[in-house]
């Protein structure tokens, strides 16, 4: 399905764009580190110090007031000091309210983000290109009850589809078992780099957001399959088939599917950031199925944001930070493939 | 004695694209007389349209016109740059080339005109007919008006009068005697009901009717030279016909020369005088349409005349030319002739370049130009190249 | 009347497409009417086996249209198509995949009728795929061409699987036969001698095993080759049939030029065995030198395999040269038909007549020719004029036999009648030029009552009463044109020339 020319164009276009560069670096760098986090965290981000908690990032020191009673000649003095508190270098971006090393929850974040934004996105395509193509494909009342349907979908916010369905079903969160830790090869590496080991053993699926979002962002792949089902099947090569005596099904899955994967393909990368900002939002409102979520982090950062500004900040730069690089990355495929001309310019 | 109004000398466009250069039009030559009709023929891939487009300086980046003069007669214009611009005058004769851009472009309206294939797509489908030539007209007759002919940028529709429209639209930049005129032009070339019609939009026009717009519009400047290229190949053929006779009366009356470019040898032969082949960026033969015709020299015109079938006189098999049209990529044109790989006749001597030589001609008062070595030898087919060596001139990077 | 021709193979019968517009919900909201494009409006045709009937005319005059739908491509509005004396729009799912194999299209555009994200190969098996080919035919017998090495001391006796000839093809004779060798090849083992099978053709899909058993050779030759291994065997073969290269079966497309992807739709419309292929437009997007390439080959495959073909197209040259029989279509029906001599040399129908005489030839003599063109434009489908459908325009025109009027002016008065109909006159102007004076310029020619009547209604229609004008030049100007349609049902011969003027 991707044929030659589609890769040359892809990387003609790559080459030429700094932008498309710096958005596949950011892509890659969330890639690699949600793939390997247990290797790249400090600590176990779940690990709680209440000693340490709120240490300010490297560079940074915070003050406090201090209050203490002491008795000076018989009276009990009340001392206000201020107190300073400094980074340490075991935490290098700082810690939050229960002591959890900033950084590394934000490494494993990348996880959930990564997750639930690949895997809705797939839900959302897949759900949306099917009814996309049949209500394109078939036209007429198909297409008027299916669109119809796609419409209602999109005017019903996310918010209370998603507390209707974690109340149906729960936050049906899966824990899926850390690869890495099941083969045992986390904790000598780390032992190795001098870093503590523990890492958690497994994390969470949070099944309910997945679903949320696919089922509120397949829209937008049935308004564009839609439209390129329109079109594609109008072509020549459609009636070609058509008279070779190939049924509907062969059709669409053999002729209309693939030619229009360009512009699903474009959508799909923008829907991943779109879907990563929805994840973030659902658990910040606390609807997620786990805690290891930069939305979930910034809501618990919300309170600090004068004091301990760091512990919201480090997880909503996380956020900018993947979503710039996969919209880039959107705008690279979007520009390399679009215009897919084939065919051939006059002299 | 006729004159010429066009002299076409070394012309030369090149394409720069990622995949490498192509030379679409290579040293062409040719001569356009007062009041006649020139056609140049090809197929796709022969350079004509490009060619077509070189003439009036529509060609865009990344294409661009290397070398070449483009000599048009005009007294008072050459008079005008005899001392600026020495090397662009010859006696009556401009070279538009070397000209300053807004004096070429100034041109473009009573000097050159043209009208293309796809009128649909020529015409502004949110403006109605009427206004967008009386638009044209309006426009050259600001040009006209302007007794020091400085050219300036302003006698167009610029931005400057876009805002200037947007802020007192009372003030039409379209005066009434233009969208009379415009209105004249219309039943000048054959609409019926000029006034009605100039109040309706492209899309209600058929294409029969828009390409007479078009041949209107182009009519606004009174242009010397009116370029068409493929006028009629998008239209039935019984409208082709009303088009083409349209354009043989005009032609008359307005005393205009036509440079009239197509694929289709029948509307050559029924319109122009005389004619020029092209084949992968050059003019392979040209000269009056009886020696083409009737005594064609190069082997791409023989080739070409053979392979269409006669609808007066059907063949039981016709003799098509073998082969594919050559790629234009500069790394893939060699030092042959071009259409060697192709050629029934290709010889020993053909696989360097060839210049034009002057072949027999029947016809008084017009040369015969062939870009072959068969215009002054026979055929000698114990020179003949080989399958083989054919195959390593198509192979041979 | 028409005659049932029993060795058509093909038989339109007033083919009819109509294309609806404006029947939604909002349109009936609105209250407007629904319009239909009366694409094709009753044709009637045979088509014989062996042969190409040509199907020409002008842009919407129905053409393509009545191609695709006697394929069942479009939903027909009415009429019957029976092919090989099967009702085609009566055919249930089974008999329509059968049917589809029998009758095949190649496309006019050959930038998008293939499948740009598909190989050639794949573009041209696809037929095969569909329709589970190559299948073994029950009725062709299979048999080995055996070839014993001499030194080969033994009697051979040689089984060819029933499946072979769904690699092979079945010669003259019915039987799918494989040249195999025999013979003595030197071992190592105790024996010394081993014994070899070779198939000498088709290598990569068939494959022979020799036993010795009783003192005697058996050679078995099987079908080794997977079906996707087979079809694409096939479908090398038909591109190499066609003038491409089989070692291109895996290129796209795009990397093909115009005329070398119609080859490719023409192997593809090939590759089901067809006996009828319907031939839209097939050479008018290719160049001049390549089209006759590609007719050369069209005429080559209908002699080597028996085929007949639909030829629709607009060029006439080209129609010309290849097509036994001729239809001339008009807005829908069918104008004139007959043999293309004939036709050509000879057109009965006034619009075949235009035709011919506007298309410019490529000769000198062509210079000095005077084309007669037809005055105005192609009516719209949506509302055909009544009666014979090219009276807008025909220069022959009938005026009704009790006028004494001359041709050319009766066309004016037409003409001038047309606009009234469709209230195209400026009430104002003719009142300021006259009626009388408006009736020398529009429709000079004519005297005494004719010119009274015209006056009569120019009047009319200077006091801005179309339909009364309209009316008086109906009463006195009447024609069969307008009133009847012609007949345009073939005749006995099979021919049908659609005017008045011919009844």
């Amino acid at each position: 399905m991707i044929s030659p020319r589609t890769l040359r164009n892809l990387k003609k276009e790559l080459r030429s764009s700094a932008l498309a560069k710096l958005g596949i670096v950011l892509v890659l760098a969330m890639i690699l580190v949600a793939a390997f986090a247990p290797f790249i965290a400090l600590h176990n981000p779940t690990n709680q110090d209440l000693e340490e908690n709120n240490l300010p990032p490297l560079g940074f020191s915070r003050t406090t007031e201090e209050t203490s009673s002491e008795m000076v000649n018989g009276s009990l003095e009340i001392v206000n000091e201020t107190v300073r508190i400094n980074a340490t270098a075991s935490h290098p971006l700082g810690t939050n309210s229960l002591g959890q090393d900033v950084y590394s929850r934000a490494v494993y974040g990348a996880r959930t983000s990564m997750m639930v934004g690949v895997l809705g996105t797939v839900l959302a395509a897949v759900l949306g290109v099917s009814v996309g193509l049949v209500a394109g494909f078939y036209r007429g009342r198909v297409d008027d009850a299916l669109m119809r349907f796609a419409d209602v979908s999109l005017a019903f916010p996310s918010l209370v589809l998603a507390i209707a369905l974690i109340g149906l079903w729960g936050r049906a969160a899966v824990d899926v078992p850390d690869p890495f830790v099941a083969l045992g090869i986390v904790d000598p590496v780390r032992a190795a780099f001098g870093l503590p080991t523990g890492m958690p053993d497994s994390f969470v699926l949070p099944g309910t957001v997945i679903i949320v979002v696919g089922l509120v962002n397949w829209v937008w792949f049935a308004r564009i399959a839609r439209g390129e089902a329109l079109s594609i099947r109008e072509e020549e090569y459609v009636k070609a088939a058509r008279a070779l005596g190939a049924s509907d099904a062969r059709i669409i899955g053999r002729h209309v599917l693939p030619n229009a994967t360009t512009p699903i393909l474009v959508l799909a990368t923008i829907q991943v950031a779109a879907i990563i900002l929805l994840e973030s939002s659902l658990s910040f409102l606390g609807f997620s199925g786990t805690t290891l979520s930069w939305g979930f982090d910034i809501s618990q950062g919300r309170g600090y944001l004068s004091s301990a500004w760091w512990i919201a900040t480090v997880p909503g730069l996380a956020i900018v930070f993947a979503v710039i690089g996969v919209n880039l990355v959107g705008d690279w495929l979007r520009d390399a493939l679009d215009p897919g001309i084939e065919g051939e310019g006059g002299v | 004695m006729t004159d010429e109004i066009l002299k076409v000398r070394n012309l030369t466009t090149r394409f720069f694209t990622e995949e490498g250069q192509v030379n679409a039009v290579e040293s062409v030559d040719f001569d356009v007389r007062d009041g006649e009709t020139f056609g140049i023929v090809g197929e796709s891939g022969s350079g004509k349209s490009v060619t077509a487009l070189s003439l009036i300086d529509l060609v865009e980046t990344p294409g661009r016109i290397v070398e070449g003069e483009v000599w048009y007669r005009d007294a008072d214009l050459a008079e005008e740059h005899r001392e600026s611009h020495p090397d662009a005058v010859d006696g009556d004769y401009v070279d538009v080339r070397q000209l300053p851009e807004s004096t070429r472009r100034w041109l473009r309206g009573p000097a050159f005109a043209t009208i293309f294939q796809d009128p649909m797509s020529s015409l502004n489908p949110s403006i109605t007919v009427g206004e967008q030539i009386a638009e044209a007209v309006e426009v050259q007759r600001r040009a006209r008006a302007n007794p020091r002919r400085t050219r300036s940028r302003t006698q167009g529709y610029g931005l400057g009068r876009l805002l200037v429209d947007s802020v007192v639209p009372s003030r039409d930049y379209v005066s009434e005697e233009s969208h009379e005129r415009a209105v004249e032009l219309l039943e000048r070339v054959g609409i019926p009901d000029p006034e009605q019609r100039a109040e309706e939009y492209p899309h209600e026009f058929s294409g029969g009717m828009l390409q007479r717009a078009m041949v209107a519009q182009a009519l606004a400047g009174e242009p010397d030279v009116l370029i068409a290229d493929e006028p009629t190949t998008a239209l039935d053929v019984t409208i082709q016909a009303q088009i083409l006779n349209l354009l043989r009366d005009l032609q008359e009356e307005e005393d205009m020369s036509v440079v009239l470019i197509t694929h289709n040898l029948g509307v050559i032969a029924r319109m122009c005088q005389r004619v020029g082949v092209m084949y992968a960026g050059e003019v392979v033969e040209r000269g009056a349409l009886e020696d083409v015709f009737q005594n064609p020299v190069h082997p791409y015109t023989e080739g070409l005349l053979g392979s269409i079938p006669d609808i007066e006189d059907p063949a039981p098999r016709l003799s098509p030319i073998e082969g594919n049209v050559p790629s234009l990529l500069d790394s893939e044109m060699g030092e042959e002739c071009y259409f060697a790989d192709r050629c029934p006749k290709a010889m020993e001597s053909c696989l360097h370049r060839i210049d034009e030589h002057e072949a027999e001609s029947t016809v008084d008062d017009a040369a015969h130009h062939v870009r072959c070595v068969l215009a002054n030898r026979e055929y000698d087919e114990s020179e003949a190249l080989g399958p083989e060596a054919k195959q390593e001139v198509i192979t041979d990077d | 009347m028409t005659d049932r021709d029993d060795d058509a193979l093909l038989q339109v019968r007033n083919l009819r497409k109509y294309y609806e517009d404006g029947g939604g919900l909002l349109d009936r909201f609105l209250g407007n009417e629904a319009t239909s494009v009366k694409a094709v409006d009753g044709v009637s045709f045979d088509v014989h086996e062996g042969e190409t009937l040509g199907l020409v005319g002008e842009s919407g005059c129905g053409k393509s249209t009545t191609g695709e739908t006697l394929l069942r491509l479009r939903e027909a509005t009415g009429g019957t198509v029976a092919f090989d004396g099967e009702e085609v729009f009566d055919l249930d799912d089974e008999s329509l995949s059968a049917f589809r194999r029998r009758a095949q299209i190649v496309f006019q555009d050959p930038f998008s009728s293939l499948d740009p994200r598909m190989t050639v190969g794949a573009i041209v098996a696809e037929g095969m795929r569909i329709h589970g080919l190559p299948e073994s035919d029950p009725t062709v017998a299979t048999d080995a061409e055996l070839t014993v090495a001499d030194e080969t001391d033994r009697t051979v006796d040689v089984t060819v699987a029933d499946d072979l000839d769904r690699v092979v093809e079945a010669g003259d004779d019915g039987v799918a036969r494989v040249p195999v060798t025999v013979q003595r090849v030197e071992t190592d083992d105790e024996d010394g001698v081993a014994y070899d099978a070779t198939v000498d053709e088709y290598e990569e899909l068939l494959g022979a095993t020799v036993e010795e058993r009783d003192g005697e050779l058996h050679v078995a030759v099987t079908v080794t080759g997977s079906a996707r291994q087979i079809r694409n065997a096939r479908a090398g073969a038909l591109l190499e049939r066609v003038g491409l290269s089989a070692d291109q079966v895996d290129r796209y497309p795009h990397e093909f030029s115009g005329g070398q992807r119609q080859r490719v739709g023409i192997a593809r419309a090939l590759a089901l065995d067809p006996e009828f292929i319907v031939l839209d437009e097939p050479v008018s997007a290719l160049d001049v030198s390549v089209q006759a390439q590609v007719l050369n080959l069209l005429d080559d495959l209908q002699d080597e395999f028996g085929l007949t073909y639909l030829f629709i197209a607009h060029d006439l040259s080209v129609v010309r040269h290849i097509c036994d029989r001729v239809a001339v279509m008009y807005l829908g029906k069918v104008a004139e038909l007959g043999p293309t001599d004939e036709i050509f040399e000879n057109p009965d129908h006034p619009y075949t007549e235009a035709l011919l005489e506007s298309v410019p030839r490529a000769e000198v003599e062509e210079q000095g020719r005077r084309v007669a063109t037809l005055s105005g434009d192609v009516p719209s489908p949506r509302n055909p004029p009544s009666g014979c459908r090219f009276r807008t325009r025909c220069p022959k025109v009938i005026p009704p036999d009790d006028v004494d009027i001359e041709q050319s002016a009766f066309r004016d008065v037409m003409d001038l009648r047309e606009d009234v109909a469709a209230e195209r006159l400026d009430p104002a102007e003719i009142r300021e030029t006259e009626p009388a004076e408006y009736r020398k310029q529009e429709v000079p020619g004519i005297t005494g009552e004719n010119a009274a009547v015209v006056d009569e209604a120019l009047e009319a229609v200077a006091d801005g009463e179309f339909d009364t004008a309209a009316e008086t030049l109906r009463e006195r100007f009447e024609t069969v044109c307008e009133t009847t349609p012609p007949d345009d049902e073939p005749g006995a011969d099979g021919e049908v020339v659609a005017c008045h003027l011919h009844d």
